[in-house]
């Protein structure tokens, strides 16, 4: 079984003007299969937050599907959440509410999928070490790819992958974090969430107060982290 | 239904918007898929995060394609440009309250084209008046622009989009369209915000258009020393929006100095 640790928190910015968090974050430990998702809707859109969330919940949804059969391509994983953000959305259009989405899917049949759509970052840092980052699509400067902005499938970067092996740990970030981490330290960044701040008693609230107290200068943005591991 | 079959629990979701409490697990998560420490520990962990970061702000640079042929020795044009670059930087030194680093570099074309100031911190940044003398090798300067938005060592992938300025008073000599192109078409140049001043009536205002390459963009005019100093100005209140702003990665409307001005 795998365990997490994550948090969102709501960047400087957002404190300032007294706005909500757009970012959002689900975790899905189960016996078989497990999911980790983080979403970060763009500030630029009034209901970035709503669509953040509905993300999560899309990918959940179509993972459900998507982990009956074990045969099914990662692409159809991809358009299920496509479909079923646009639903969930409900009465909100999608470019109100536009939201980068990043997870890491387990289907219970011995196959694991990472896809991303737009800014953050995917990473594994296997049991020996070796960090493995997994490729962004991102444009640059900002200029990103999102649920609800124009975009196709050729603009998901996405794999099959090897589910989580023991003492492996997953990395899931927005840009709020992944922009400003050393390249060099994903690895140490995700064996200190899991082995310290997860052995803490209340881990999510430890995460959270070190996302708070984000040592860059000028940072503004929303933050969100999410480590899952297999012990 | 059928989501009553699923062995899952839900680890956590969202987050807690303005409360100040992170995400906790929901109490219908039972700890069974959980793993939960065997030796819980009350003291709160030694933060790291410095370990893992990096302890600069995200750059904003801001890369000035200064013309300083001859003819920008007439009519005090050189003394103006020189005057107007110093007080923009002093005027973004001063600038508190940023999302960004502002960065700032100087290319020069007068006879050939230079890096006058390299594209650094605008607080350590040391201004070296400007002279004017030579034809205009526009072309030279827009490689080397190129050269330093695409070079991931000098504009980090962190970094905010550039802003690019080109200030001329003259038809470029030489060729200038194949490099303006590879600036244009290149992956990361093409994304900068550009704007351009044409100086006194001489300036070819075609080329400076398309160095804009946006039809509605504006070319800006000085047909006198003084309004140079008015378009960086402009340039100054331009940057200082942006790296004020949510996301300094979207152009922010700046107010026009002293009111409003036509040059």
């Amino acid at each position: 079984m795998v365990r997490v640790v994550a948090a969102s928190i709501r960047g400087p910015a957002h404190v300032k003007e007294g706005l909500p968090c757009q970012d959002s974050w689900l975790a899905v430990a189960a016996p078989r299969a497990s999911l980790a998702v983080v979403c970060d809707g763009m500030g630029s859109r009034p209901r970035s937050r709503d669509g953040a969330r509905a993300a999560t919940l899309a990918v959940r949804d179509a993972w459900r599907l998507w982990q009956r059969s074990p045969v099914g391509i990662v692409e159809d994983l991809i358009r299920i959440i496509e479909a079923a953000w646009r639903l969930r959305l409900r009465k909100f259009a999608g470019e109100e509410a536009s939201t980068t989405c990043l997870f890491y899917a387990e289907d219970g049949h011995g196959r694991a999928a990472q896809a991303q759509l737009g800014d953050g970052l995917i990473a594994r840092r296997a049991a020996d070490g070796a960090v493995a980052v997994h490729p962004s699509r991102s444009e640059g400067f900002g200029l990103t790819h999102a649920l609800g902005t124009p975009h196709s499938l050729a603009d998901w970067s996405f794999a099959f992958v090897e589910p989580l092996a023991p003492r492996e740990r997953l990395v899931l970030a927005t840009d709020g974090v992944s922009e400003d981490l050393e390249a060099g330290r994903i690895g140490d960044l995700a064996t200190w969430v899991a082995d310290e701040i997860g052995a803490t008693q209340h881990p999510a609230r430890a995460l959270a107060r070190e996302l708070r107290n984000w040592p860059v200068p000028h940072h503004r943005d929303d933050k969100t982290l999410l480590v899952m591991w297999k012990p | 239904m059928g989501f009553a079959k699923y062995q899952e629990d839900i680890v956590s979701q969202f987050n807690n918007d303005r409360n100040t409490q992170p995400s906790v697990m929901p109490a219908k998560a039972p700890a069974r898929n959980v793993s939960v420490p065997d030796k819980k520990k009350e003291q709160p962990t030694m933060s790291r995060l410095k370990e893992f970061t990096i302890q600069n702000a995200r750059p904003l640079p801001v890369i000035l394609l200064a013309d300083v042929s001859g003819s920008m020795g007439d009519d005090g044009k050189v003394q103006a440009l020189n005057h107007a670059v110093r007080e923009m930087i002093e005027a973004l030194r001063d600038e508190s309250d940023l999302r960004a680093e502002i960065h700032v570099a100087v290319v020069t074309f007068g006879g050939e084209s230079r890096v006058h100031l390299p594209l650094g911190p605008v607080h350590g940044a040391s201004w070296t008046d400007l002279g004017a003398s030579g034809n205009t090798p526009m072309g030279a300067a827009f490689d080397l622009a190129r050269q330093m938005v695409e070079d991931k060592a000098v504009v980090p992938g962190r970094a905010y989009r550039p802003t690019i300025v080109l200030v001329s008073d003259g038809q470029p000599t030489g060729e200038w369209k194949q490099q303006l192109d590879a600036l244009l078409k290149s992956e990361r140049g093409g994304k900068a915000f550009r704007m351009a001043l044409a100086i006194g009536a001489d300036a070819d205002h075609a080329v400076l258009q398309e160095f804009l390459a946006d039809a509605e963009a504006r070319v800006y005019r000085a047909d006198e020393a003084r309004q140079i100093r008015k378009f960086f100005q402009l340039v100054t209140m331009s940057v200082s929006a942006r790296s004020r702003s949510a996301n300094p990665n979207v152009a922010a409307p700046a107010a026009d100095p002293n009111g409003g001005w036509d040059l």
